[in-house]
C-alpha cells in the first residue's frame, strides 16, 4: 500500500546490440527511459524516429479516412471494452512487406482532394441550374447578354411589387423598336424575380435611370453560359451526371479499400508506433561511434527479472544499479491490495503523490465506498450497478483502467446494497407502495435500522459523525507523517493540538447537550483547554516578536470555523441519500397512479417504473460519485496530502488495435 | 390549506429554488471557464471537474433545508400538522438564510472556481491552493445552513 521503490539503472552497451536490447526492454514493459539528451547531440535514432513517425502519420490518415466506411465483423461492445484481435510480432513484420502504405496513402489523399473538388463543382452547377431555371422562357441565346457592338444587356433582380411600375416606365419612356425586355414570371412565394432588358447602346442612360427608380439590383451571369436556356440546362444536367457517377465510382473504391486494407493498416499502425517508441527511447540516451549509454527507471521488484532477461548480452553490456539521487524526481507507481486497487484512478485524477510521500489510496478507499453507498443508498440500484459491472467484467476481456473502473462500481454497488438494506430502501419505497410486494415487508423490516425520510436528524448526526471521523483520521495521518519526517514540534503543534481540541470540544458539547456524563464532560473541557493552549503557543513559532507570536497563535484559533465548515459539508451525504429515496418514492407513486387506468394501465405503469428507476439510478449514481469524490479531495486530502508526482511511463508495446501474443521478439 | 402551511411551502420552495439557482449559475460559470481550459489540454478534465463541482454545494444545502422544513410540518409523511400563520411565517423566515445566502455565495464561489480553473491551466500542481480559494467562500454558505437548521429546530409546532 505504497509507492513502489524505483532503482536508477545505467546501461553502457555496444552499439551492435542496442536494437535487440531495446526490443527486449520494450517487451518487458516496466522500464521508463531517463532523458539524457543535450541539445548538441545528433543521433541516428532521431532520424529513424522521424521515419517511423511519417509512416505512422500515413497510417493514421488512412485509418481516419477509411474507418467511416468500414464494417467490421467484430462485436462492437467487445471492441469498446478493449478486446482486440491477437497477433504475433512476425505477422506484423510480414504485414509491412505486403502493404505499400505510402502508395495507398498517396492514392487516398488524391481521392480526398478529388472528392472535395467534386463537391464544390457540383454545388456550383446547382447554383447555375437554379439561376437558369429562373430564366426559362428567355427567347435568345444567353451569349447575347454579354453584348454585341450595338446591343447591351442589363440583368438584375427586382422586387415583385415593383414589376408593374417597371413595366410602366419601360413602356412609356422607351422606344419599343430599340429595346426588348424579359421578366421571369415569379414562382409561388418568390419575393423577387429576374429581369433581362436588351437595348441599343444609345439608350444606356435611360436604362440606368429606370433601373435606379425600380431598385433593380444587377446580377452577373457566368461567362460560360452561351446557348439557349434549355440547352444550357441540359448541358449542366449532363455534366452533373458525369460528376455524380465519378463520385460514385470513387466511393466504391473507398469502400473496397476499407474492406481490404483496414485490418492490415491497423496492424501497421501499432507496428510503427512500437518502433517509433523504441527509437525515441534510444534517442534519449547518449551515443558515441561504437557505444550507447542509456538510463532507465526500473521498479525494485522487477530488477531481478531485468537482470535475468538481459543476461544474454552480459559480455556487451555494463550495468549500474543504484538508488535515486537526492535531486532526481522518479516517476510514481502505486501498489495496493486487490480491494484497494480499483480506487487508484481516483488518486491519479487528483494527482499522484511525490516520490517518498504517502499514498492516500488505501486511506481514502473505505471512506469513498461508504459515502457512495450512503449517497446512492438503495438496495435495488446497488444490485443493478453491481450486476452490470460484474457482467461486463466476466463476459468481456476487459483490461487496464476500464477494468479498475468497473471493479470500483462493483464494490460501490455492494456498499449501496448494504446501506439500502439498513435504511429499508429498495427502489425507493417500492415494497411499501405496491401491494404485490407486501409479502417482502417483514424481510425488509428485519434488516432495517431506520428510515432517513422519517428520522432525518439521526441520519444527519451519523453523516456528521462520519465526517468528523474522517477529518480526525486525516489529521492523524498528517501527524504521523510529520512525526516520521522528524518535525516533532510541527506534528504536535499543527496537527496533534487540533485533534485534541476537536475531541475535547465534542466531549464537552456532548455533556452540555445531555448525551454524556459529567466526568466525560470534564475530560473534554481539559482536552479542549490543552489543545487551545498548544495551538496558541505553537502557531506563532516562526515569528521573533513575542507579542506577534501570541497574536498569531490566537488568530489561528479562528481555523475552528474551517473545521466546522468541513464537518457540515458532510451533511450532503444525508441530502443525497434522501434525494434518491424521494425520487424513488415519486416514481413509485406515479407508476401506481398510471396503473390505475383500465386495460393499458398496468403495462404503462410497469414501463414508467422501469424507465423512471433507470433514470433515477443514472442521476443518483453520478451525484453519488461526484460528491463522494469531492469530499475525499476537498475535506480529506487537504488535511494530509499534497500531490506532485508524475505517472510512470515505461517503454512498452503500446497497442491500440491489436493484442500482441508474447513470444520472443526481435 | 391554511395560510401557515402556505408560508411553510413558500419557505421550502425559496430554500431549494434560490439556492439551486445560485448553484446552477455558479457551476455554469465555472464550467464555461473549464471548457476553455480543456480545449488546450483535455487531460486536465479531472481537476476541472472537481473545481467545477465546488459551487454545487449550496443547492444541496437548500434541498436539505427544504426537506427539514417540510418534514417538520409533516407534509412529506402525508399528515400535515395544523399551523398558525405565525408558525408558518417563522418557518419561512428560517429558510431565508440558506435561500439568499446560498444564492449569492454560490455565484461568488462559481466566479472564484472559474478563476482557479484558469490557474491550474498553467500550474496543475497547485490544485490544493486552487481548491482552498473557492472553499473559503463556502464557509458562509455553511454558516447560513447552520443558522437555517438551528432556527427550524427551534420553532415549536
Amino acid at each position: 500500500m505504497a509507492i513502489v521503490e524505483l532503482k536508477h539503472v545505467d546501461l553502457l552497451l555496444h552499439s551492435s546490440v542496442e536494437n535487440e536490447v531495446a526490443a527486449e526492454i520494450q517487451r518487458l514493459g516496466f522500464c521508463e527511459p531517463i532523458s539524457l539528451i543535450r541539445e548538441e547531440d545528433q543521433s541516428s535514432h532521431a532520424a529513424k524516429m522521424r521515419f517511423y513517425e511519417e509512416r505512422l502519420s500515413d497510417a493514421r490518415f488512412v485509418l481516419r479516412f477509411l474507418e467511416p466506411y468500414y464494417q467490421g465483423k467484430e462485436d462492437k461492445i467487445a471492441w469498446l471494452l478493449g478486446e482486440r484481435p491477437k497477433r504475433r510480432w512476425e505477422e506484423l513484420v510480414g504485414s509491412e512487406s505486403q502493404l505499400a502504405l505510402q502508395d495507398l496513402s498517396q492514392r487516398l489523399r488524391s481521392i480526398e482532394r478529388r472528392m472535395a473538388e467534386l463537391r464544390s463543382e457540383l454545388s456550383n452547377l446547382q447554383v447555375q441550374k437554379t439561376l437558369l431555371k429562373r430564366l426559362s422562357g428567355f427567347p435568345y441565346p444567353l451569349a447575347i447578354i454579354s453584348g454585341t457592338d450595338t446591343l447591351s444587356a442589363q440583368v438584375g433582380t427586382i422586387a415583385v411589387e415593383e414589376i408593374p411600375s417597371l413595366l410602366d416606365l419601360l413602356k412609356s419612356s422607351l422606344d419599343p423598336q430599340k429595346c426588348e425586355w424579359f421578366i421571369a414570371p415569379p414562382q409561388g412565394k418568390d419575393k423577387d424575380t429576374l429581369v433581362v432588358i436588351l437595348y441599343l447602346k444609345e439608350l444606356e442612360p435611360s436604362i440606368a435611370e429606370i433601373s435606379d427608380k425600380c431598385k433593380l439590383s444587377s446580377v452577373e451571369l457566368p461567362r460560360e453560359l452561351k446557348g439557349k436556356v434549355e440547352d444550357e440546362i441540359r448541358g449542366i444536367d449532363e455534366k452533373e451526371e458525369g460528376l455524380l457517377s465519378e463520385r460514385e465510382g470513387l466511393e466504391l473504391e473507398i469502400q473496397n479499400a476499407a474492406g481490404r486494407y483496414i485490418p492490415a493498416v491497423r496492424e501497421l499502425h501499432d507496428y510503427y508506433t512500437t518502433l517509433k517508441d523504441r527509437h525515441q527511447a534510444l534517442s534519449e540516451g547518449r551515443h558515441s561511434d561504437h557505444t550507447s549509454f542509456l538510463s532507465f527507471w526500473v521498479p525494485l521488484p522487477c530488477i531481478d527479472l531485468f537482470k535475468q532477461k538481459l543476461a544474454r548480452w552480459s559480455n556487451t553490456i555494463e550495468m549500474g544499479i543504484y538508488d535515486p539521487l537526492p535531486d532526481e524526481e522518479p516517476p510514481i507507481i502505486l501498489t495496493n491490495p486487490r480491494l484497494v486497487k480499483p480506487f487508484e484512478p481516483l488518486t491519479a485524477l487528483y494527482g499522484l503523490p511525490a516520490y517518498g510521500g504517502v499514498d492516500p489510496t488505501p486511506h481514502m478507499s473505505p471512506y469513498f465506498c461508504l459515502f457512495f453507498g450512503f449517497c446512492l443508498g438503495d438496495g435495488v440500484y446497488g444490485v443493478a450497478l453491481a450486476l452490470l459491472s460484474a457482467y461486463l467484467l466476466l463476459r468481456y476481456d476487459v483490461k487496464g483502467g476500464l477494468k479498475r473502473f468497473l471493479t470500483l462500481f462493483l464494490l460501490c454497488g455492494l456498499s449501496s446494497v448494504a446501506i439500502g438494506a439498513l435504511t429499508g430502501s429498495w427502489a425507493g419505497n417500492a415494497i411499501d407502495a405496491f401491494g404485490i410486494l407486501r409479502p417482502l415487508k417483514p424481510l425488509k423490516d428485519a434488516v432495517m435500522v431506520g428510515d432517513p425520510t422519517s428520522d432525518p436528524l439521526s441520519f444527519l448526526a451519523v453523516a456528521l459523525a462520519l465526517g468528523i471521523v474522517q477529518i480526525l483520521y486525516g489529521l492523524s495521518l498528517a501527524f504521523v507523517d510529520a512525526w516520521r519526517k522528524g518535525d516533532r514540534l510541527g506534528a504536535v503543534g499543527d496537527k496533534g493540538s487540533w485533534i485534541v481540541l476537536i475531541i475535547g470540544l465534542l466531549l464537552w458539547g456532548g455533556e452540555a447537550m445531555g448525551y454524556l456524563s459529567g466526568a466525560l464532560g470534564n475530560i473534554g473541557k481539559l482536552l479542549a483547554i490543552v489543545g487551545a493552549i498548544t495551538i496558541v503557543t505553537t502557531q506563532g513559532r516562526t515569528r521573533k516578536n513575542p507579542i506577534v507570536k501570541t497574536l498569531v497563535g490566537l488568530i489561528s484559533l479562528y481555523n475552528i470555523t474551517s473545521y466546522l465548515g468541513d464537518t457540515l459539508s458532510y451533511s450532503r451525504l444525508l441530502a443525497l441519500g434522501m434525494a434518491s429515496a424521494v425520487v424513488g418514492m415519486i416514481i413509485n407513486t406515479l407508476s401506481g397512479l398510471l396503473s390505475g387506468i383500465p386495460l393499458v394501465g398496468p403495462i404503462l405503469g410497469v414501463c414508467l417504473f422501469i424507465m423512471g428507476h433507470i433514470f433515477s439510478l443514472a442521476v443518483n449514481t453520478l451525484g453519488a460519485f461526484v460528491h463522494s469524490l469531492r469530499l475525499q479531495y476537498v475535506e480529506f486530502f487537504s488535511k494530509f496530502y499534497s500531490a506532485g508526482g508524475r505517472p510512470f511511463r515505461p517503454l512498452r508495446y503500446d497497442m491500440r488495435y491489436i493484442s500482441l501474443v508474447d513470444e520472443e521478439i526481435k | 390549506m391554511e395560510l401557515g402551511m402556505v408560508f411553510t411551502i413558500l419557505g421550502a420552495a425559496l430554500a431549494t429554488g434560490l439556492a439551486g439557482i445560485g448553484s446552477a449559475i455558479g457551476v455554469g460559470i465555472a464550467g464555461e471557464s473549464g471548457a476553455g481550459v480543456l480545449t488546450e489540454d483535455p487531460g486536465k478534465f479531472g481537476l476541472v471537474l472537481l473545481l467545477q463541482a465546488l459551487p454545487g454545494t449550496q443547492g444541496i444545502y437548500g434541498l436539505l433545508t427544504a426537506f427539514f422544513a417540510i418534514m417538520k410540518v409533516g407534509l412529506l409523511g402525508g399528515a400535515p400538522a395544523s399551523l398558525t400563520v405565525w408558525q408558518g411565517l417563522g418557518i419561512m423566515f428560517a429558510c431565508v438564510p440558506i435561500a439568499i445566502g446560498g444564492y449569492l455565495s454560490a455565484i461568488a464561489q462559481g466566479k472564484a472556481s472559474a478563476s482557479c480553473i484558469q490557474m491550474i491551466a498553467k500550474r496543475p500542481g497547485e490544485i490544493g491552493k486552487a481548491i482552498i480559494l473557492p472553499a473559503m467562500v463556502e464557509t458562509y454558505a455553511v454558516l447560513a445552513l447552520l443558522m437555517s437548521i438551528i432556527l427550524l429546530n427551534g420553532i415549536q409546532i
